[in-house]
């Protein structure tokens, strides 16, 4: 354990970028998570003599506040909140389906099963995602578990087709024939042999998927087809300055700011972890 | 005679070739095509072919990884085909493979410790000490430290993963080994260190040995008896030093020309092969009559039409060549002419 | 018979037969993070004109580097750190990037392991023939390009020059599209062929159609060649001469029938009684050679090969040993070069 402790420090100093990203990262994840103690004022309270009020004029409230008076600093933090958490189920989700559907996939491969998968695939790679949207919602509701699941079936399709992929050529490795020779069965190749090579192929996507989720639920949320107020989500929080956007620019650039950040943040580990797990880069 | 460790009758195996959109079948790819092996308890067979002569295919049925077109395959004498689940399993364990490649032999990802422990997990050994000791009582059998067992394949040289490999087909004690090139992957000075680790490893564990080669000298020292395949076909069978002394078959003649020789280099010989420039046959498009003869120098409208007989020169060597006395008698003529 | 040898060979000695001579040829690999890797380290060897020399070493010796600093051709981070390389007198490593360019192909050819990657596999092989032929001869006719690539393709055994020049490298076997290459790399008909592992990725009886070709071509062409390889079988059917390297060096340099009936240099002697031979041994075990090859980026401070040598003294670990002759155009680096030792004393040689 200690041996692996220190190899991530090794890493973190040989790749100040991912340094960066990750202490970025953890610091919003901070601010998520005690969100109740370091934001500085209630986000549902609004009060009308103080709206509109410009960021860095008052220190009670840092960021400024939007059209009802609320404070907008406390606002994002309670939304990154809901934003991480959405993002993280959506992506965990996307995880466990591709990996599922792309192990079974180039297994079966050439076979029925495989084909019928990757129809599927093909199908939900192909589809407008708007359309897909608007469909799940108007069956699900605005709510949480809904737009979780949106994420999820539009991230899912890439990660089956890159690992199925992967399990197709792993599969001819004679590692895989020693194992049958073994007497080790189906499961136990897919979870133990195949399991265990695939995810460096795609870990490093990761970060970058969370990246694109957490944009794509604020784009959804600041169309209205995401959470729903009274949840305070990043993309609310930017929806709540549309009307405002000529005049009160700060409303939506700040959370948009802070989605630039989180953005970045997330691709410098996504480099990183690219790098380290690429050897045709890693020199 | 004891009865054979391991009895081929007539082994086929044929892939179908299928295209367009309603897969129909549009030819047949005949990889293996009729092949017959004994191996006594003991004893090492060689079988020698060059690469697309189908040698990998082969021992992958017989493996059980891939089924049989067509023959059968015995383990003392019970065909594998006809059994049931368990005894397959029971089987299994007799049996064992070493690879050619040893960095795709071994999963990346896995430490040494791993790789060898696996077969010992799969049969349900649950007692992590003693698993532990059985790993590194087999790494100091094939001469390694029992440190290793902490490293990962990518940190040891070829010659150190092909003895782990050699490790892990052993752990089970089985009593036959299917090698498939075992040293030709690795440098000069380690393929005499590995071939020596698994004439010991044979006397003491009782080995039977199946080893594929691409050429005759490499199982000169080991072979008891040697099978020379050719496109899917055995061409000629004979114990180890029959081969060598008096090669019949053409092809074979062939290899041993073209096998290294110190002899020859000291010789001064010139170097010439008794072969027409050209390659293996297709094995969607086999010729006809006899395999070889589009390359062989000897063969006549009669090889391009018959199928040859196999044919029994003395106990034991058999030789799939109608004109192999012909031949025979040609070449001491022609040696008495050089003369 | 000794005297009547060495008459034989004293004209050879002259000094306008040597084609090639590398003195003390030397490359490192500067690898990032500081650490050096001395793949070759004083590499001496000469080549007398239409003779082969065979380079026998194994994987990480230094001998495919060792071609490629003749061809002045060697990868990032590798540098030629000092020697000669005299070429018909010149020495190569004094020349000019530009000067190199035009020798390369015309005068010295290269053939490579993997005939599977040195053909564009878009254009036809009469396209990339005459393609090769330009290089060097800017302003050829078409009748000329035609004349040139049909000779090479004669030169190597293919008569049917017409139908395989219009076809793509794809639709050939290895061992054909190797035949190809050769071609390509002898369409200037250079004086010195470098071919550098040309047979290992093929079959055994295509190994020996390609050597068999490479032994016509010399006879026609009458240019020398350089064998790379790790394969004693091939150095034995094909080389006149044989040098055997070991960890960076040059450990034995010798006639090949010398060489393999009396080896003298520890090292030969253990390939030479362990590598696979048609001939039986008299021991059914074979003598291997115990360890492992130096790390060359740590080399040992004696002679390298003294870890693995029976014959190892006290001295062996302290100093390296340098290129000494011992005997008759041999050359040997050992302290204590054997002398009594015949190939025969193992192996059943006929």
């Amino acid at each position: 354990m200690a041996e692996r402790v220190r190899r991530f420090f090794r890493f973190c100093k040989k790749n100040p970028s991912f340094t960066v990203g990750l202490v970025i990262m953890v610091l919003i994840f901070v601010l998520a998570v005690f969100a109740e103690w370091i934001a500085p004022n209630d986000p549902y309270l609004n009060n009308p003599k103080i709206k509109l009020m410009a960021p860095f004029t008052d220190a009670a409230y840092p960021l400024g506040t939007d059209y009802i008076g609320r404070c907008l600093l406390s606002r994002m933090i309670y939304g990154i909140r809901t934003s991480m958490v959405l993002c993280l189920t959506a992506v965990a989700g996307a995880l466990v389906l591709g990996i599922g559907v792309g192990i079974v996939s180039g297994m079966a491969y050439p076979g029925r099963m495989d084909s019928v998968l990757m129809r599927i695939v093909d199908v939900q790679m192909g589809y407008p995602f708007i359309v897909l949207v608007i469909i799940l919602i108007s069956l699900f509701g605005q709510s949480i578990p809904s737009l979780a699941l949106v994420l999820a079936l539009s991230f899912w399709a890439p990660y089956a087709r890159n690992i199925r992929g992967s399990t197709m050529i792993q599969k001819e490795a004679d590692y895989i024939s020693a194992a049958k020779l073994m007497g080790a069965g189906n499961r136990r190749i897919a979870t133990k042999y195949l399991g265990r090579n695939v995810l460096p192929g795609i870990l490093p996507v990761v970060p970058m998927d969370i990246s694109s989720a957490i944009v794509i639920e604020s784009l959804l949320s600041y169309m209205g087809l995401g959470v729903q107020p009274p949840i305070i989500s990043l993309g609310n929080v930017m929806g709540d300055g549309k009307n405002y956007i000529s005049t009160n620019w700060w409303i939506t650039a700040m959370p948009g700011f802070l989605i630039v950040i989180m953005a970045i943040a997330l691709t410098l580990i996504g480099d990183a972890l690219h790098k380290q797990f690429d050897p045709k880069l890693r020199n | 005679m004891a009865e054979p460790i391991l009895k081929v009758t007539n082994l086929k195996k044929h892939y179908p070739v299928r295209k367009g959109l309603l897969n129909r079948q549009v030819a047949t790819r005949y990889v293996v095509d009729g092949v017959d092996i004994q191996i006594n308890p003991g004893e090492t067979v060689a079988l020698v072919g060059e690469s697309g002569c189908g040698k990998t295919v082969l021992l992958r049925v017989l493996l059980g990884i891939e089924e049989a077109t067509e023959g059968e395959i015995c383990y003392y004498g019970k065909d594998i085909t006809k059994l049931g689940r368990q005894e397959r399993k029971e089987m299994r364990k007799k049996v064992q493979m070493i690879f050619q490649d040893s960095m795709s032999a071994l999963h990346p990802r896995f430490t040494i410790m791993e790789s060898l422990a696996e077969p010992l997990l799969l049969n349900g050994m649950k007692d992590r000490t003693q698993i532990e000791k059985i790993v590194v009582e087999m790494l100091e059998k094939v001469g390694l430290d029992a440190g290793y067992r902490f490293r990962n394949p990518e940190s040891l040289s070829g010659g150190q993963r092909q003895r782990v490999i050699i490790a892990r087909a052993l752990v089970e004690r089985p009593e036959l080994i299917l090698a498939d090139e075992p040293i030709s992957a690795l440098d000069v000075s380690l393929q005499a260190q590995v071939l020596n680790l698994l004439m010991d490893l044979q006397e003491e564990f009782k080995l039977s040995m199946l080893f594929v080669a691409h050429d005759l000298a490499v199982v000169r020292q080991i072979a008891d008896y040697i099978l020379i395949m050719y496109a899917g076909h055995i061409l000629e069978a004979a114990p180890g030093r029959e081969i060598y002394a008096n090669a019949c078959h053409p092809y074979t003649q062939v290899l041993l020309e073209s096998a290294p020789s110190i002899s020859k280099g000291v010789r001064g010989e010139a170097f010439h092969l008794n072969l027409k420039i050209g390659d293996a046959p297709d094995p969607m498009n086999p010729p006809s009559g006899c395999v070889f003869h589009t390359r062989c120098v000897y063969a006549d409208e009669g090889c391009r039409r018959r199928v040859p007989k196999e044919r029994k020169v003395s106990d034991g060597h058999y030789v799939a060549c109608d004109k192999y006395e012909e031949i025979g008698r040609n070449v001491k003529a022609g040696q008495r002419g050089e003369q | 018979m000794e005297e009547k040898r060495r008459e034989e060979r004293k004209p050879e000695e002259r000094k306008e037969d040597v084609l090639l001579e590398v003195r003390d040829l030397r490359t490192y690999f500067h690898m990032p993070g500081g650490k050096v890797i001395k793949a070759v380290e004083g590499v001496n060897f000469r080549l007398k004109k239409g003779r082969v020399l065979g380079i026998i070493g194994e994987s990480g010796s230094g001998k495919s580097v060792t071609s490629r600093a003749i061809m002045q051709i060697v990868d990032q981070p590798g540098r030629i750190e000092g020697g000669e390389v005299l070429f018909r007198g010149e020495d190569l490593l004094k020349k000019s990037e530009r000067e190199m360019s035009r020798l390369r192909g015309s005068k010295i050819s290269l053939i490579f392991q993997d005939p599977n990657t040195s053909f564009n596999p878009y254009m036809t092989i009469g396209r990339q023939l005459r393609q090769a032929f330009r290089v060097h001869n800017k302003k050829a006719g078409k009748e000329e390009c035609e004349a040139a690539v049909r000779d090479a393709l004669k030169l190597v055994g293919i008569n049917n020059w017409e139908e395989v020049t219009k076809c793509y490298p794809c639709q050939f076997s290895a061992g054909f599209r190797q035949r190809l290459f050769i071609a390509m790399a002898m369409i200037f008909k250079p004086d010195l062929l470098i071919a550098d592992e040309p047979t290992t990725s093929l079959g055994i009886t295509i190994q020996a159609e390609i050597i068999q070709a490479l032994n016509e071509i010399r006879e026609k062409v009458g240019n020398s060649v350089i064998m790379i390889t790790h394969d004693f079988g091939v150095v034995s059917q094909f080389a006149d001469d044989i040098f055997v390297m070991y960890a960076g060096r040059c450990v034995e340099y010798s006639p090949k029938k010398e060489l393999l009936v009396a080896p003298r240099h520890p090292y030969t002697v253990g390939l030479l009684r362990s590598v696979p031979l048609l001939e039986a041994r008299k021991t059914k075990r074979l003598k291997s050679i115990p360890g492992f090859p130096p790390d060359m980026a740590n080399p040992p401070e004696g002679c390298p090969f003294a870890e693995r040598c029976e014959w190892a003294k006290p001295k062996c670990f302290k100093e390296p040993p340098k290129l000494a002759s011992v005997g008759e155009g041999r050359l040997a680096a050992c302290h204590y070069p054997l002398t009594e030792y015949r190939t025969a004393d193992d192996t059943r040689l006929e």
